[in-house]
């Protein structure tokens, strides 16, 4: 192509080309707003896990990342960290979607820092961005690195939840059978009721012992006021002056009968009344002694025998009483035994099952607390950290006037052209020269447009 | 210089080359409307300029335009093979006459010998040869057909239906001649000539006084 057929198909095609280079020109201006973006980066260190261990593991070190590095770009463009981001940044859903893709992440290839960069028309947020993505990626490592011991922990408290059902269930059946007789579910009940009723059979026996000796006791109480009742009739003539002084008038009296009978006979005239005095006198003694000795409690001894004697009693049927109570124990801790024997399989076999449930709450609280542990390591070691956070934000490269301006010139020179010489080439129009002359075959002499 | 005229000078030279005085050069189309007109009448004047006696006809009587595109008044057609019926111009040796309808049978041999000895070049402005036969006949009797093409057009049958008219008879086709305008163009008025005759017209061809109305 000669230049005079290219300038010559810019001349004719002068519409097309001014038109792509209008556009062009308009694109400039548009593109130079929209375009005015800058990027701020900033930098993590991702350290690889080894070879060996597989993610998720729980079972693995704790201290090892749970993310391969070349698996951080993905999940820097995850909706997860974009989301997170945009939260952090107080971002509308829309300008969240917009930052999903403004960020970048390059993998890494022979290092382990990866940088995050951030495109944006606001310098500040593309700044402010790129930290919160460094900081989120941080963030949902660790979680990620203790999320495997998540589900783990969650079996394990369910496990617990389920042990402690069971043992709730098994300590309300022993409170209802300890309702039902608290011997029997009490901790080592048979030996205590063997205890008790050991000792309630010696207390028995020493009771029994000192019982005898109170009915004994009682038995002579009882006869002491019998014994005393002649000594107390006398005690109580004694201490009366009428009887005294009657019986002094009748010993007077029966003595001048005795006398006058030694001295007379019976015939003296004075005898029968004297006989008869003394008969009166006598029978009065009589009479008042019956009468006084029938009141035995003015006696003092007697009042004393009758004393000893209901103590006696008292103490005896004491004694009967605790004997009754002993035996009533010894009966009911005899029940309890007997009892024992019957139901305290069942409660023997549910203190078994009550153990082996401690024992294996034991265990489980022990994994989980290995397990919180374990998880908190990984949380306290964190698999990547920012080694170098953005500060500052610079233009990118289309952003920039001048390179813009030229990237444009040439592309749309270029579009320009190419649509001139499409445009020339489908128009079957007789507009050059070499077009009239094929058509005629005969040459042009000259243009006189 | 105006570029314009020096591409009729330049037309007019390769003409020349071709077809020495007299000389009759008939300027014609596929179509009407592509610049037989202002073809024939640039031509014309730049043959006048150049001191050659030059007649202008027009031979276009369905779509006269000679006198319009010179600035003059409306031509009679009056030419005939008795007479020729020219009038000046205005412009140094160079004659307009009309012929409105064709010339009648045997009588073309007398116009065209008429031309030739009256003028050193005759440009006869034809119709569209497919559309007329006059136009075909004043391209036989020509020396040299001129066939103005108006770019931008479309290529279209009657293209080809002229090419296959010339084609059959003795036609000598001189060369194309595009144009651009669409419609009526009118010269600008004469300059001055500013070159000079590359050939000197022969004496018999001087300008004679007294020929034409």
């Amino acid at each position: 192509m000669t230049f005079d057929r290219f300038s010559g198909t810019l001349r004719r095609q002068w519409l097309v080309v001014a038109i792509v280079l209008a556009i062009g020109l308009m694109a400039y201006f548009l593109l130079l707003e929209r375009m005015r973006t800058y990027t701020a980066t900033a930098s993590i260190l991702s350290v690889a896990p080894s070879q060996n261990a597989a993610a998720l593991d729980p079972q693995k070190d704790p201290t090892t990342a749970a993310v391969l590095p070349q698996d951080l770009p993905s999940l820097i463009a995850s909706s997860t960290v974009v989301q997170r981001v945009g939260r952090d940044l107080h971002l509308s859903m829309d300008q969240t979607f917009t930052l999903a893709g403004e960020v970048k992440a390059r993998g890494p290839s022979s290092s382990n820092v990866i940088p995050i960069s951030v495109t944006d028309r606001n310098p500040r947020r593309a700044i402010a961005a790129a930290n919160a993505f460094s900081f989120e990626i941080q963030v949902i490592e660790r979680e990620i690195a203790t999320s495997r011991y998540g589900t783990l922990i969650q079996d394990l408290q369910s496990q617990l939840r389920t042990r402690r059902d069971a043992l709730a269930q098994i300590d309300s059946k022993l409170a209802a059978v300890s309702a039902q007789d608290p011997y029997i579910t009490a901790d080592a009940g048979t030996t205590a009721i063997n205890t008790q009723l050991v000792t309630t059979l010696r207390q028995r026996d020493a009771l029994r012992a000192a019982m005898q000796g109170d009915a004994a006791a009682a038995q002579f109480a009882a006869q002491r006021p019998e014994l005393t009742r002649a000594l107390a009739s006398r005690e109580i003539i004694e201490k009366n002056p009428t009887f005294n002084s009657l019986r002094e008038q009748y010993g007077k009296d029966l003595a001048q009968l005795n006398v006058a009978r030694a001295g007379y006979t019976d015939q003296f005239p004075g005898l029968a009344g004297q006989t008869e005095q003394v008969g009166r006198e006598g029978q009065m003694l009589s009479n008042l002694q019956n009468r006084e000795t029938a009141q035995l409690a003015k006696s003092e001894s007697y009042v004393a025998a009758l004393l000893d004697k209901n103590k006696a009693d008292a103490a005896y049927a004491s004694d009967r009483a605790q004997l009754a109570t002993f035996d009533a124990v010894i009966g009911d801790l005899t029940q309890h035994l007997d009892a024992s024997r019957s139901s305290g399989l069942a409660v023997a076999a549910l203190r078994r099952e009550r153990e082996a449930g401690d024992q294996a709450y034991a265990r489980l609280s022990d994994r989980l607390a290995n397990a919180m542990a374990d998880r908190s390591q990984a949380a306290s070691i964190a698999p990547a950290v920012v080694i170098d956070r953005a500060t500052s934000a610079n233009p990118a490269l289309f952003s920039q006037p001048r390179v813009l301006g030229a990237a444009l010139a040439i592309a749309f020179l270029w579009l320009a052209i190419t649509l001139a010489f499409l445009v020339d080439a489908s128009d079957k129009r007789l507009r050059t020269r070499t077009t009239i002359e094929e058509l005629y075959g005969s040459p042009v002499l000259t243009d006189v447009g | 210089m105006d570029s314009l005229e020096e591409n009729f000078r330049i037309l007019r030279i390769r003409v020349e080359s071709q077809a020495a005085p007299p000389a009759i050069v008939v300027v014609s189309a596929a179509m009407s409307g592509d610049g037989t007109t202002y073809v024939a009448a640039g031509l014309a004047r730049a043959f006048a300029e150049t001191g050659h006696r030059t007649l202008l006809l027009e031979a276009n009587a369905g779509r006269p335009g000679v006198a319009e595109s010179l600035g003059m008044r409306p031509i009679p057609s009056t030419c005939t093979a008795v007479g020729l019926h020219a009038r000046h111009a205005g412009v140094s040796d160079l004659w307009v006459a009309a012929l409105r309808e064709g010339p009648a049978d045997g009588t073309m041999h007398d116009l065209t010998a008429r031309m030739r000895k009256e003028f050193a070049v005759t440009v006869i402005d034809a119709a569209a040869i497919p559309a007329s036969s006059t136009a075909l006949q004043l391209a036989h009797a020509s020396d040299a057909l001129l066939v103005a093409v108006r770019t931008g057009r479309r290529a279209c049958s009657a293209d080809q239906e002229l090419l296959r008219l010339i084609g059959d008879g003795d036609v000598r086709l001189l060369g194309i001649v595009p144009t651009k305008a669409r419609g009526r163009r009118v010269l600008q008025p004469a300059s001055t000539p500013q070159l000079v005759p590359e050939v000197e017209p022969p004496a018999r061809f001087a300008p004679r006084a007294g020929v034409g109305s």
